[in-house]
């Protein structure tokens, strides 16, 4: 479990490809404050991975999370003049992150259509997969399919939660709901991931 | 506790968010049925692969579109915002005395600007010198040249001050520098306008128009925007591409024009 950070800060995984260091953001802060070309590269590639993958996780479509990160690093970019340096890089690199994610939602259209009508689209793409069984069963292609199924609400909570590892309360702070609605999104979200999952895992069970 | 009761509880117990004696319950009751166990282990299986989901890595066409964005509407160093902008406070009163091309202030015009990008119009321009442009000479083609490039530059600024900054930043904002800098940029267009017609430059002159058209809507603007006008005036500026057509304009002084 990641320790939880002082003030209103979400707890924020560590960027997985690259250590965070302080000394070499200052640097690449500095750089970038004067919009010094090699150090938005440099930020870009210290970062890039960690923002699309909560993108990637966040919309699980790889257009919707290049168009987010693209987002992202423009508004670093313009805005790294204001970062006034009282919290890590990455806390602010995040934040920014999910809130562009959740602008995302925000002004995508409701979807109507239930979780079911996608998740037989998907199934397909799924039982495709069981071929490959003998080299030993893999879940993380039918997770994604089905994280993507997920109504958007229930998907972000989904992700705060049980991908970036946040607290409902930290989840109901991000998302402006009640830690509760956050709770009952996530069962709703779990419930839904079990019911569609299930059969491939006992499928891989009893071989 | 009966298997719903377990259903109930088992994102709990799982999250470790269960109460000592509740746990045990859970616990106990798992152990002896094999349905309700079940759907602990997928649930088990189903966290523990979302925890670890591969990292994926994005294309290298990622950043050569977040760095074309950036050629396009250039990000504008900040610093000693406050410092820089009394530097263009003189600059600009010496300005209207020594006829001196413009362009030399474009940088520390640039710093003003910043003022937009933070969203605050802290500095409002005191009254008086309201003249952004310098009084009509009579105008000698050097003279003339100077004037257009300084009115494209001017309005380059206060486009990217536009386009750089935050759609909420610029509803709350009073919009009032803009205002008042679009307005001294109108009255340049039409003294443009007027002479550039007699110099045969179809190409500046139409750049001077176009300019003139988001001029207008910026210098028309009210504060407390609704969202759609903003959107209208960055949209405006995307779409005629202004900002590409300036930095390829064609001046004479056009080195100290690629500044930034
Ligand atoms: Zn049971």
């Amino acid at each position: 479990m990641p320790t939880p950070t002082s003030g209103d800060l979400p707890q924020v995984k560590k960027p997985k490809s690259g250590v965070s260091d302080p000394v070499k953001d200052a640097a690449l802060i500095a750089g970038c404050r004067k919009g010094e070309r090699r150090a938005q590269v440099a930020l870009y590639q210290q970062y890039k991975d960690w923002v699309f993958n909560i993108a990637l996780r966040m919309t699980n479509q790889q257009q919707e999370a290049e168009d987010i990160s693209q987002k992202v690093f423009l508004q670093i970019f313009r805005k790294i003049a204001s970062f006034r340096g009282d919290a890590a890089l990455s806390s602010w690199i995040y934040r920014m992150t999910v809130n562009i994610c959740i602008n995302h939602f925000r002004k995508e259209k409701k979807r109507k259509e239930h979780i079911s009508n996608e998740l037989s689209a998907v199934g397909e793409q799924g039982t495709s997969g069981l071929q490959s069984r003998n080299e030993g069963f893999n879940l993380a292609p039918h997770l994604k399919a089905a994280i993507r199924a997920l109504p958007a609400g229930y998907r972000m909570v989904f992700v705060l939660h049980d991908i970036e590892g946040h607290k409902h309360e930290e989840i109901a702070r991000m998302l402006k709901i009640s830690s509760g609605t956050s709770k009952s999104q996530l069962h709703k979200a779990r419930k839904e991931l079990r019911t569609y999952l299930e059969p491939f895992i006992e499928i891989h069970s009893t071989l | 506790m009966n298997c719903s009761d377990v259903e109930n509880r088992l994102n709990d117990y799982l999250d470790g968010a269960l109460a000592g004696g509740e746990a045990d319950e859970v616990q106990a009751h798992l152990r002896q049925c094999q349905s309700c166990k079940q759907q602990c282990t997928s649930l088990e299986q189903i966290l523990a692969q979302a925890s670890s989901l591969p990292t994926e890595t994005p294309p290298n066409s990622l950043w050569q579109s977040i760095e074309s964005e950036l050629d396009r509407v250039p990000v504008i160093a900040t610093t000693n915002l406050a410092g820089r902008f009394h530097d263009w406070m003189s600059g600009l009163t010496a300005q209207l005395q020594v006829p001196v091309p413009a362009l030399k202030y474009a940088g520390a015009m640039a710093l003003l600007i910043c003022g937009m990008l933070v969203g605050k119009f802290l500095l409002p321009l005191p009254e008086g010198q309201n003249q952004i442009v310098a009084p009509a000479p009579a105008a000698g083609e050097v003279q003339l040249a100077n004037r257009a490039t300084s009115y494209i530059e001017k309005s380059k600024i206060l486009f990217l001050g536009i386009v750089n900054a935050d759609l909420e930043d610029l509803q709350n904002s009073s919009w009032q520098s803009e205002r008042h800098m679009a307005r001294g940029l109108v009255r340049e267009a039409s003294f443009l306008k007027e002479n550039l017609s007699r110099k045969n430059d179809a190409r500046v002159r139409q750049l001077v128009e176009e300019l003139e058209l988001i001029l207008l809507e910026i210098a028309m603007i009210e504060e407390r925007q609704d969202l759609n006008n903003i959107e209208l005036i960055k949209g405006g500026i995307d779409r005629k591409g202004l900002l590409l057509k300036i930095n390829l304009a064609d001046f004479a002084d056009k080195p100290e024009a690629q500044d930034f």
